[in-house]
């Protein structure tokens, strides 16, 4: 078995396990309704097919010879993926995301910018620090301020009276 | 001619607002420059800035946006030629030629060929809209669910059928698609669906997040492990310019070309879910098929960048035809725009067309759908105008300070962007961890051969595919009987019927041409 | 001794903070986003709030969090501070359907917010073919009646103001029907121009500019639509009167002080009478309309009681 197919195994796997999710979700739905068509029809259908489909790429995984070039393989699949890099940016927004819920928009974009700047190379620490400052500063300014969104109240420390100070017109 | 009259008055109505005609210049300049950052597409742009025009007219609104979709067309140009990466899919063609010929030291006659064509391709499609638009929505006012059934279903089935590389893998992209699109509640019974039992999702997703998710985050996830692998940009051009120029008489002669490349484009970017991406190298094959010096082609001639620049940004105009005249967003920009039309509060189909719907704005003014969309015309040869000018002596300038930019300042401020735009949309923190969430399955999808375009398309039209069948079997007195018994309807449905047909029998031969 | 000091303290602060409510602009929330039907309508009250001799000259931001039918930004108008600085406008009719379709969320807005005044009102209208020859509801009642065949007509949701009238209607009129939920007024207003449905119940003010397409024949009010006093209502034309309309009304968080309810109320009541507030609300095809915070009160409590049986209906029709 060839890379392609190793990962294409591995495709089949999650797009079966996706489907089935949703399966059991749209399984879950209250069918009811005054028309032919309920409301659960096109769910199911829809991630029936998904299974089916993914069990259809599982087989052909199986069944495929190694006819791709190298060439075609520079992008595919995650071998010349650099994959701690990969989860340093998947986890730095995660952490924005939780910071944003948990104490509010400036914080996150505070930290956020300084995560981002540490996961893309920047190391100096006085040079993090201002940016990560005067971009959440900027951010807070021009999107609760200017533009005038709802800032929101940190789910455990509610931290607005901070960013009221820097939000114009509330 | 009534199109040209209303035509002038979007002129003096787009010159009457100060505003409108700023921030289609500005947009010019904006398309440009994300469409040459490597990996960062039009659609990119247009969801993160979409915010920002929450809070203009509708006029200026939808100018800036619409316009960015033509600039940044042509900014993945800029991209493709200097750097040999394709600043966005629509440009994957320009490389091929464009590349060689500014590495043997002619990058302006490259990025000038490449400004020419593409303002040519944009200027036959812009006018093809125009005209197109306003004919075809006299016809599809009386439309009704069952033929918008048959709309979308064969929109559907041209999208599944030209999904990329594998087949499978776009098939499920489309369904995945479909499903998201799916959560939420049911406007037909009010029932919740695949709502995961929470409260929050009961709204469904939204668009934007979803396409800064598959757009921008996943973009940001590849640049970041491309770090310390290689530049941003391989250069790799000579030093030294030789014979460096477009001549006139060389522009003179790729008229004809530009030509069929722009009526190729427009063609395709009149079917829904076609897009930039294929008009570009079926230009480029057909041009290759004629041409005389084919043994040239790839090596870096002029043809070779014209056909494929002509042909995606004459996508840009045809791709509104659907949108306008139906109301069914053609291309991901379409998508975004109706948003932007419903947030001013104007319903899109055949009825914009109408000069007594009208739409009244914040300040107090006020106007007609049909006025408003004459002068977005307007705006539209405006921009292609304002990028043509930006590019065609700024080009080569543009391309020197991208190259210069420290993507490591770059990327984590696109992040912030992301995060803040997919947040305004509609004030929810949830709405940034879905953007999340689709930046790491638009990451995934990418490394597996699936189409993240199928997708976001899919999942525009999904919901409202869904709805209509429905709809349509709630008006119909014999059940499924009625799609076949409406002639507009049973139309539809067998022009998709034909496009699948003719779709295995271009397999086939391909099979058959290349054996394996 | 300490508590005491203490409370006075708190008074003191209290009565100053509310001394000359406001003294900053207000936010006031929208459950929709920018652009739409109440957003518009929202944002130009809010522009002209700052004439209102009680505001002091503050103007109302408008602040969109949309979701749930409004019911999203309505709790987190009902858990703000009662402070008079975070107030919602939504119409009765619109919140009474979201929050008695969506019982898991457990929102009864005549518990947790408090009615501060109405400005306008939207009206739900019989709408047909402009070329259908009934000239008044009654006529229409009657020929559809003879007609025998099931009419189908249009509504802007399944379980919407519009919705829950259409049903009213139908049922006291006795006439064999089938509902075609669109998403939005506008989606289920182009079905009618598109001649796929027999009729349509939907919001009076989609009709302007379509005049030649469709006619109004009633409204299901006590009193004519000052928007289109044209148009009469049900109960003059002989049929059953319904009493079902949608103001527009202010609310804010239960706790608010004497004060702030009393500001925001004059206010509310001044700008319903600034001429530019009515010219604005004309444009939208609506009319400046003044309810006092007793009497929309009285309406979303109606509403609620006249919408749950007809809702309970549409989800037992389905079983």
């Amino acid at each position: 078995m060839n890379y392609r197919s190793h990962i294409d195994l591995g495709v089949a796997t999650t797009v079966i396990i996706i489907g089935a999710i949703f399966a059991l979700e749209a399984w879950r739905i209250d069918p009811a309704s005054y028309e032919a068509i309920g409301p659960r029809a096109v769910p199911v259908f829809l991630a029936c097919l998904m299974i089916g489909l993914g069990a259809l790429i599982g087989v052909s995984a199986f069944a495929s010879k190694d006819q791709t070039t190298a060439a075609e393989e520079a992008d595919f699949g995650f071998h010349n993926s650099d994959i701690p890099r990969v989860f340093a940016v998947i986890g730095a927004g995660a952490v924005t995301t939780l910071v944003f819920w948990a104490a509010g928009y400036l914080v996150a974009m505070i930290l956020g910018t300084l995560l981002m700047l540490w996961v893309f190379g920047v190391r100096a620490p006085l040079v993090l620090i201002l940016v990560a400052i005067v971009a959440g500063v900027v951010y807070q300014f021009v999107f609760m301020g200017l533009m005038g969104l709802l800032d929101p109240r940190g789910a455990l420390i509610d931290l607005r009276w901070l960013s009221r100070l820097i939000t114009p017109g509330s | 001619m009534d199109a040209v009259t209303d035509l002038i008055g979007g002129f003096q109505m787009l010159f009457g607002d100060p505003q409108a005609v700023f921030f289609t210049l500005l947009a010019a300049f904006v398309g440009i420059i994300f469409g040459a950052l490597p990996g960062l597409t039009a659609s990119a742009a247009i969801a993160m800035l979409l915010p920002l025009s929450f809070y203009l007219g509708p006029l200026p609104a939808l100018a800036f946006l619409y316009v960015i979709g033509k600039s940044g067309r042509y900014g993945g140009s800029i991209a493709a030629i200097l750097f040999n990466t394709p600043g966005t899919a629509a440009s994957a063609a320009t490389m091929m030629d464009g590349h060689p010929m500014a590495k043997r030291g002619q990058p302006n006659r490259a990025l000038r060929t490449a400004t020419v064509a593409s303002v040519f391709g944009d200027y036959t499609g812009e006018i093809i809209l125009i005209f197109g638009a306003v004919w075809i929505a006299q016809y599809t006012r009386t439309f009704g669910p069952t033929e918008y059934f048959a709309i979308y279903l064969m929109a559907f089935v041209v999208i599944g059928s030209v999904v990329g590389k594998s087949i499978v893998k776009g098939l499920l992209s489309t369904i995945l698609g479909a499903l998201v699109a799916l959560i939420g509640t049911d406007v037909i019974t009010n029932t919740p669906r695949l709502t995961f039992g929470t409260q929050d999702m009961r709204d469904g997703m939204s668009l934007v997040p979803l396409l800064i998710g598959v757009f921008v985050i996943s973009e940001i996830i590849i640049q970041a492990e491309r770090m310390g692998k290689e530049t941003l940009v391989d250069a790799g051009l000579a030093d030294e310019h030789k014979n460096d120029r477009l001549s006139f008489g060389e522009v003179r002669r790729l008229i004809p070309l530009m030509f069929r490349s722009s009526i190729m484009g427009s063609f395709i970017g009149m079917m829904p879910g076609l897009g930039s991406s294929v008009a570009c190298f079926v230009a480029y094959g057909e041009e290759k098929r004629r041409a005389a010096n084919k043994d040239d082609w790839g090596k870096g001639v002029i043809e070779g960048i014209a056909a494929p620049e002509s042909a995606n940004n004459a996508v840009s105009g045809p791709s509104m035809i659907p949108l306008l005249t139906l109301g069914v967003p053609g291309s991901t920009v379409a998508a975004v725009l109706i948003g932007v039309f419903l947030i001013h509060g104007i319903q899109v189909g055949p009825l914009l067309f109408s000069d007594t719907n009208m739409i009244i704005t914040d300040t107090g003014d006020f106007f007609s759908s049909r006025e408003l969309i004459f002068a977005l015309f307007a705006a539209g040869l405006l921009g292609i105008a304002a990028y043509g000018i930006m590019g065609f002596w700024g080009g080569p300038l543009i391309g020197k300070t991208i190259a210069r930019i420290p993507p490591n300042y770059l990327y984590p401020f696109i992040f912030l962007t992301a995060v803040a735009a997919s947040y305004s949309a509609r004030a929810s923190v949830l709405d940034v961890a879905i953007a999340l969430l689709f930046g790491v399955v638009g990451y995934a999808m990418r490394r597996t051969d699936f189409a993240p375009a199928a997708f976001v398309i899919a999942f525009v039209l999904a919901r409202p595919m869904e709805e209509s069948f429905r709809q349509a079997l709630l008006l119909s007195d014999d059940g499924a009987l009625i799609f076949l018994k409406e002639p507009v309807a049973g139309g539809f449905l067998a022009v998709g019927a034909l496009v699948v047909i003719l779709r295995i029998i271009g397999q086939r031969r391909q099979a058959r041409a290349i054996p394996t | 001794m300490k508590i005491f000091l203490l409370s006075t303290a708190i008074t003191a602060l209290t009565t100053a903070a509310f001394a000359d409510y406001p003294e900053r602009p207000i936010r006031l929330m929208v459950g929709f986003s920018a652009g739409g039907g109440t957003d518009t309508s929202a944002r130009g009250f809010g522009s002209f709030t700052a004439e209102a001799p009680t505001m002091n000259g503050m103007p109302m931001v408008i602040v969109n969090q949309p979701g749930g039918s409004g019911l999203q930004a309505a709790q987190t108008v009902a858990n703000a501070d009662p402070d008079g600085y975070t107030l919602y406008i939504i119409n009765n009719g619109t919140m009474s359907g979201a929050s008695l379709s969506t019982p898991e969320a457990g929102f009864d807005p005549r518990e947790s917010l408090v009615n501060l005044g109405c400005v306008t009102q939207l009206v739900t209208g019989l709408h047909i073919p402009a070329e259908h020859p009934a000239q008044s509801a009654a006529e229409w009642v009657e020929s559809v009646r003879d007609n025998g065949e099931i009419v189908r007509w249009s509504t802007s949701g399944a379980a919407t103001m519009h919705a829950v009238v259409g049903h009213l209607f139908m049922n006291a009129n006795g006439i064999d029907h089938q509902v075609v939920p669109f998403r939005g007024g506008s989606n289920a207003r182009n079905a009618l121009v598109a001649d796929d449905v027999t009729a349509s119940f939907n919001g009076n003010q989609l009709i302007s500019g379509f005049e030649e397409d469709i006619k109004v024949l009633g409204v299901p009010s006590l009193e004519r639509d000052p928007a289109n006093p044209d148009v009469p209502t049900f109960a003059e034309q002989g049929l059953e009167a319904l009493n079902v309309t949608g103001p527009m009304c202010l609310y804010g968080p239960v706790g608010l002080p004497d004060e702030v309810v009393a500001d925001v109320s004059a206010a509310v009541e001044a700008v319903t009478e600034l001429e530019g507030f009515g010219r604005f609300m004309g444009r939208s095809g609506l009319a400046a309309m003044h309810l006092p915070p007793e009497e929309g009160t009285e309406n979303l409590n109606r509403l609620m009681e006249t919408f749950a049986p007809v809702i309970a209906e549409i989800a037992e029709a389905q079983q």
